[in-house]
């Protein structure tokens, strides 16, 4: 039997959920303290309480963005978000199935809803059905930022391009940012890196664990390490923060071992393989421009990647978008409070958000006010 | 005393019309109200959570008529129990009152709402160029009104004092609604008795508090820090008595028992040599130009040493507070649960206690991890054990009553720092008429006894 919360309190200060409400249940203990007697680790059979059980606990349960903040504030490291993803798989839902085929088979369809949803107006969508809408025209592509800075590989870039790399593009790149795809791999080759063919990659499996929907994160997880394996395991170049925590994972679950050591070694961030950029800034460069730091990094390398390349960065105090986990379909309101709250942790002056995961980027478009762009950073670099 | 033990829909009716979103009566949200830190539980009646004084002076008018009994809380870290109902009645949270109303850089008082985070308002005075100095190793986790009802200490009190000596002034709902408004924005104030410190470690016994004035100081401009080892943790507190002796006075002073250094070398990397066994973690806080000057003056007086490592600015600093702060979670390895002491004895009887605490440990197969705060005399003594092993858990629990009353005999406390709550017998270190004494002082403020019953004292 596994320990569980000690009640400690650590997790309050992190908790971005907490920060909305205020209130002890809404934290991360408050939380464990109704997950925990439902999971076997943590609990024996006899000690559950009929009226603790999920139908009882979920809608409180579930108000979780997934940001594993808690997980690190914890002294006996345990994540909310993973147990929550249990109890959820052991409690299937219909719209567990509705969620897979939304990732698995509808990516495709994601533009078009995009672009019929920007039709609707605000004012006519009932105030409950205004975050989702505001999601659906986030995905829209407008693509239509000329870059800040140009970069190209420095003449002292102490890089070693030996091995191939190929870029993990995650569903958020595939279906919707395709540019991202492109540039990163075109910012490798430039670098003098082999860049292999990303095309039998489907979505990192994150969102799946999330839900709890072990199947399909299964299958997806397996269908990837394969294309890494038929690729001859090169390095993986990953420019999402959730793609890259979700990834990161494969080394603990499925693989093992020698082959779990490899796959660590090869995961990194895309801004890892560009050391040694030179840049030139253009005209259209802001002076100061806003960065959101993605909960789901362990250690944000792109942020001193940008620093260096893009001088003016300013980080905002917000501590998560809200878009992590599946928040966003369980309790819109609360996932839009959260980005909202994050939007107004930056310097009024901050006209420009840029970002490093896919996730935030759609979800902090979403709330942007007027006159406030939220882009990924691939979108203001070019060669 | 007769106490409602269930709500009427009358009861519901009140609640809900006082704090409309702010009152819960449903099981799930009522859990984590039911207990602490300490993991004992209670019964919760209904958690309110009052975002206005007014709204508490009605709750607690209200309250003191219907015999509904009532159990305030902060953030919920007591371990010792202090926020968990003894007996069915009303939690109320004091997290929907966390306003910091005002920091005054010229009166240095910070005027706040209980529920604020202990961390923020630290941070706040910082930017402003001041310092609230009471720092409990639980800071973060904490609000200032739980710190204030305990009156928490922490790492800096052998320098700065506790919470007790930065409470210049508070108001504070009692039984019945009457607001009371004790000391004020003054550093001094000597008319009539001291009020305010009545509510200071009064562990919610007496009212709730609804604002509180806090002494600030300056901000030390710099600090440096000095971890130093010894063969022995006899070797280490003798060598911490030359500090003193030379007449310096650190802002902290940490020491690590054998025991300690056991489990910090099998849980990672340690830069000491194999010969030291206990660890001192000194630090120096002041002016810029002078802290380099008082470090190096400290390190000359322990000359006995077998190894140091000096840390100045906070990031060299942090290096060697990480070993100290990897004290607790390394301590797992004796075992997935805990029971934590926090005896406090004169500084000189550090080192007799602790010996004495590890022999009864070790009587009852038990080994005793000793860190604490050597520069007051504060002792976390842990005992780590596994709670589906009866006859170890059984050990465990017989260890920490022996240690308890063991630390007497030091004229020790049997809480330094986490408060009675509902885990002491206070009876045991308190004086008969002092005790009677303490219980009549409660009744003037809490006739009918609703404010957290059997706890604290």
């Amino acid at each position: 039997m596994k320990r569980g919360c000690t009640q400690c309190g650590e997790c309050l200060n992190v908790c971005p959920v907490y920060r909305q409400f205020s209130r002890e249940e809404y934290a991360p203990k408050g939380k464990r303290l109704l997950l925990e007697p439902l999971h076997e680790d943590f609990s024996a059979a006899h000690e559950k309480d009929p009226e603790l059980d999920w139908e009882h606990i979920k809608e409180l349960a579930r108000l979780c963005a997934g940001c594993g903040k808690c997980q690190q504030a914890c002294a006996r490291k345990l994540s909310t978000a993973d147990l929550l993803s249990d109890v959820r798989a052991q409690h299937p839902h219909w719209t567990q199935h509705f969620w897979s085929l939304w990732i698995k088979h509808m990516g495709p369809m994601w533009p078009s809803l995009g672009m019929l949803a920007s039709l609707v107006p605000g004012w006519v969508a009932p105030k409950g059905l205004r975050p989702s809408l505001d999601s659906a025209k986030a995905m829209v592509n407008k693509h239509n930022l000329k870059p800040w800075v140009t970069i190209s590989k420095g003449a002292s870039a102490d890089v070693d391009v030996s091995t191939p790399v190929v870029v993990f593009q995650g569903c958020t790149a595939k279906n919707i940012r395709p540019q991202w795809t492109e540039k990163a791999q075109n910012l490798l080759r430039a670098w003098g890196y082999e860049v292999k063919d990303s095309s039998g990659f489907n979505c990192c499996g994150g969102t799946m664990h999330t839900a709890g929907i072990y199947d399909t994160m299964h299958e997806m997880q397996q269908k990837n390490i394969e294309h890494w394996r038929a690729l001859g395991r090169p390095r993986i170049a990953v420019f999402c923060a959730s793609c890259h925590h979700a990834l990161a994972d494969y080394a603990n679950s499925p693989l093992s071992g020698q082959e779990a050591e490899q796959w660590k070694q090869s995961l990194m961030p895309l801004s890892r393989l560009l050391k040694g950029a030179e840049a030139h800034s253009a005209a259209e460069k802001p002076e100061l421009y806003g960065y959101h730091q993605p909960c789901h990094w362990k250690t944000d390398e792109d942020m001193p990647f940008l620093q260096e390349i893009l001088p003016g960065l300013v980080k905002g105090n917000g501590i998560c978008c809200g878009m992590g986990g599946i928040l966003q379909i369980t309790n819109p309101d609360l996932s839009r409070n959260m980005a909202d709250s994050c939007m107004q942790g930056f310097p009024r002056q901050a006209r420009n958000i840029l970002t490093s995961c896919s996730g935030c980027t759609i979800q902090l478009t979403a709330a942007a006010p007027e006159g406030i762009t939220v882009n990924h950073w691939l979108d203001v670099v070019t060669l | 005393m007769s106490y409602v033990t269930k709500l009427t829909s009358a009861h519901r009716a009140f609640l809900e019309d006082l704090f409309k979103e702010n009152v819960s009566f449903d099981k799930p949200s009522l859990r984590v109200y039911a207990s602490d830190a300490s993991n004992m539980k209670g019964e919760v009646l209904a958690m309110v959570r009052p975002t206005s004084v007014e709204q508490v002076q009605e709750f607690m008018r209200w309250a003191d008529a219907e015999r509904v009994v009532v159990h305030p809380r902060g953030r919920g870290t007591s371990l010792s129990g202090g926020c968990v109902p003894t007996l069915p009645g009303i939690v109320v949270s004091m997290l929907g009152m966390d306003r910091i109303l005002d920091i005054s850089d010229t009166d240095f008082v910070a005027t706040v709402e209980p529920g604020v985070g202990t961390t923020l308002l630290q941070a706040e005075c910082e930017k402003r160029n001041m310092f609230y100095p009471p720092d409990p190793a639980s800071s973060k986790a904490t609000s200032i009104g739980g710190n204030v009802v305990t009156c928490a200490g922490g790492l800096r009190a052998v320098k700065y004092g506790v919470t007790r000596d930065y409470v210049l002034g508070c108001d504070v709902v009692i039984p019945g609604g009457k607001l009371l408004q004790l000391g004020g924005r003054t550093q001094k104030d000597v008319i009539g008795l001291d009020m305010t410190r009545f509510m200071v470690g009064s562990e919610g016994t007496l009212g709730i508090l609804t604002k509180l004035h806090l002494k600030l100081i300056p901000k030390p401009d710099a600090s440096a820090s000095l971890l130093v080892g010894y063969s022995s943790l006899d070797a280490a507190l003798s060598s911490m008595g030359k500090v003193f002796a030379a007449g310096i006075l650190p802002s902290a002073v940490e020491f690590m028992n054998e025991t300690v250094l056991d489990i910090l070398k099998q849980t990672g990397e340690y830069p000491w040599p194999d010969t030291v066994n206990s660890l001192l973690l000194f630090q120096v806080d002041g002016a810029e130009d002078t802290v380099p000057l008082e470090i190096a003056r400290l390190s000359k007086q322990i000359d006995d040493a077998l190894w140091r490592m000096q840390g100045v600015g906070k990031e060299e600093e942090n290096e060697l507070w990480g070993y100290r702060r990897r004290v607790s979670a390394a301590s797992y390895v004796l075992g997935p649960d805990r029971i934590g002491g926090d005896m406090a004895v004169p500084r000189g009887q550090i080192l007799n206690a602790v010996r004495r605490f590890e022999s009864l440990a070790e009587k009852n197969g038990k080994r005793l991890i000793a860190f604490g705060h050597a520069g007051d005399g504060n002792i976390h003594a842990n005992l780590h054990y596994d709670a589906s092993d009866p006859d170890d858990a059984e050990r465990t629990q017989k260890t920490h009553h022996e240690m308890d009353a063991a630390v007497l005999e030091f004229g020790g406390s049997l809480s330094g720092e986490h408060g009675g709550g509902c885990l002491k017998d206070v009876g045991r270190q308190l004086g008969e008429d002092e005790h009677e004494m303490m219980l009549k002082v409660r009744s003037l403020f809490d006739p009918n006894g609703i404010l957290n019953p059997k706890k604290g004292y």
